[in-house]
């Protein structure tokens, strides 16, 4: 099954071509030396769509393994009923290149993958004219992602964060011994995240302990360090929830805080990182991050059902991913907890 | 010298052909992951090349590139393949379980039982064991409704997770699945239970006419310890 897919247009080349289309996106229109234009940009980019074809689905995204994965969920899931196409950008494409190139195609649905899609996306919406806002976007494998799409009239998406629930299910199967109540570390512009997990963790009788950190401090480590001791000793949780927060999770606070208040804990730790289970830094003993390739098949499944709703998104929203991989440091989660040893075959991962 | 090497390794590569025993491809999507499933068979019955596989456009992709000598999936999933490739699948071996060869599927919801005549109006989640819209074909049919609205997964656990979010109004599994969901969650898991819409259990498809490995995976298939047998969804094989 061959992939359609577009590389960034060669830079050099590319400045007749976005000085030609540097006019506010009025948009495209289909004179002569538009389409020369076109033909010319057309030339200039390895194409491979279907001739006489106009992709159902434009892709804007990352040319990195875990985009890959997800490109490679969604086309097989719908590669066989919608014509789709990809754009593959970095960091320095330029809005106007993501512009060309959905004027040009102009695809009935568009796809953002990762963050750079996102922003360039809504860069070339902030040029164009309004009616470019009313087509269709799916987002997905981007941080809170329903924020950086608000606004926009006919948003949905995926988040890109794994819910409390999912993982705190998995490790309640995975250890023997109960777990009641997970107590999480959480900066105060991020509880926003935490609160939206309760319902769901107290339909399945889990209580989540939040314990609030300042969003920014000059000392931080010791807000850290405090809370941990907190949840450990005072609220006696039965888990720890560790956040892939880059400010509370820095290698600076792992070496210094963490590593430190946790090496005598007995108790699960659950974190959102592989290497934070593995050698050396070893953290903690079950680590449950999204699966690319099934966020790929959960997002082909919003496209359907867009296209059945007459090209309207919005009432669908933000879904959390559904699907997930579980990885286990099986020494380190036996030598602290007992553990469920029926369920290890149900385990992505086991670093021994 | 470099003509020697590709002739060793020709060798090498024919021989350790000729070593290994019937390609088997297998897709039974569980709770176990595929190369968990691998490993316990390909050491149980070291005399079968077997490959799982976790997703079902996987295994219809590789089916098309290179031909196995079995296939052992659901007699549903069998069906379609050999429907859509127009090639008939001979049954070598039959699942049976509890003297059944089917099982019945049910509707599991949280806190109430579902009204099978609104069945149209609500939101199934199902494991996908065809593509989604062979599935929502297949259960249309099934429920004798013009349409119907699922959303498929590809894991056994990403059904709970759909009820969990309340995206759906019910998931669709086979009974033998209930005991899995009640462990795994607290949700009060209240199930509807379906007149006549079973699946059946796996079967061992045979693609090649050669006797002597059809002997191979019959003893292969045959000789599987009881508790590797369950894991398969049954606890005999019998001849069609």
């Amino acid at each position: 099954m061959q992939l359609p897919h577009f590389h960034s247009t060669p830079r050099n080349s590319k400045s007749l071509l976005a000085r030609s289309i540097a006019f506010g996106w009025a948009p495209l229109r289909r004179t002569r030396k538009t389409w020369l234009l076109l033909l010319f940009g057309l030339s200039l980019t390895a194409i491979s769509i279907r001739a006489g074809t106009k992709p159902d689905v434009l892709v804007l995204r990352p040319d990195i393994q875990p985009y890959r994965d997800a490109y490679r969920g969604m086309f097989e899931e719908i590669g066989d009923q919608f014509n789709v196409a990809e754009f593959l950008i970095s960091r320095d494409t330029k809005v106007d290149e993501v512009g060309w190139v959905v004027e040009s195609l102009d695809p009935r649905l568009v796809v953002l993958m990762g963050n750079y899609a996102i922003r360039h996306y809504r860069g070339y919406l902030d040029r164009s004219k309004p009616y470019a806002k009313r087509r269709p976007i799916v987002g997905l494998m981007a941080i809170l992602v329903e924020r950086q799409l608000k606004n926009l009239p006919n948003a949905a998406g995926i988040q890109y964060e794994v819910q409390g629930v999912t993982i705190f299910t998995h490790l309640r199967s995975l250890v023997r011994a109960p777990i009641k109540r997970v107590g999480v570390l959480v900066r105060e512009n991020q509880n926003f995240f935490i609160q939206a997990q309760i319902p769901a963790c107290a339909r399945e009788e889990i209580e989540l302990v939040p314990y609030l950190l300042p969003s920014t401090a000059p000392r931080m480590d010791k807000h850290i360090k405090y809370g941990l001791r907190h949840l450990i000793r005072i609220e006696k949780v039965d888990a720890l929830w560790m956040l892939n927060d880059s400010v509370i999770v820095s290698p600076e606070m792992l070496q210094d805080v963490w590593i430190p208040v946790l090496n005598r804990y007995r108790k699960p730790v659950v974190v959102g990182v592989e290497r934070l289970i593995k050698p050396p830094i070893e953290l903690g003993q079950f680590a449950v991050v999204p699966d690319h390739y099934e966020l790929g098949v959960q997002a082909a499944q919003l496209v359907w059902d867009i296209s059945e709703r007459d090209w309207q998104a919005t009432e669908l929203g933000f879904q959390p991913p559904l699907s997930v991989k579980k990885l286990l440091n099986r020494k380190k989660m036996e030598s602290s907890i007992g553990m469920n040893e029926d369920v290890i075959m149900e385990i992505d991962l086991v670093i021994e | 010298m470099r003509l020697f090497f590709f002739c060793l390794l020709h060798l090498v590569a024919t021989g350790a052909s000729y070593a290994q025993g019937p390609k088997v491809y297998a897709f039974l999507p569980s709770n176990i992951r595929p190369h968990a499933m691998q490993g316990l068979i390909s050491r149980e019955a070291p005399g079968i090349d077997i490959t799982f596989f976790g997703r079902y456009r996987e295994f219809e992709v590789q089916l098309k590139q290179s031909r196995p000598d079995a296939i052992v999936t659901f007699r549903m999933v069998g069906e379609n393949l050999a429907k859509e490739s127009k090639n008939p699948l001979a049954p070598l071996l039959i699942g049976k379980r509890e003297g059944e060869t089917s099982e019945k599927f049910i509707l599991l919801a949280v806190g109430k039982k579902i009204d099978l005549g609104q069945i149209e109006n609500i939101g199934i989640g199902v494991v996908s064991l065809m593509g989604r819209r062979q599935m929502a074909h297949f259960l249309a049919t099934e429920f004798k409704v013009g349409k119907i609205r699922i959303k498929t997964v590809t894991k056994l656990e990403d059904l709970l997770s759909l009820l969990q979010f309340q995206d759906v109004d019910a998931i669709l599994v086979p009974e033998s699945q209930l005991s899995y969901y009640n462990e795994r969650s607290k949700l009060n898991l209240v199930a509807t239970e379906l007149d006549g819409i079973t699946l059946a259990l796996p079967v061992v498809f045979k693609i090649t006419e050669d006797p002597n490995k059809i002997q191979q995976l019959e003893k292969a298939f045959q000789g599987l310890e009881p508790k590797i047998k369950g894991l398969l969804g049954v606890d005999q094989w019998i001849q069609p």
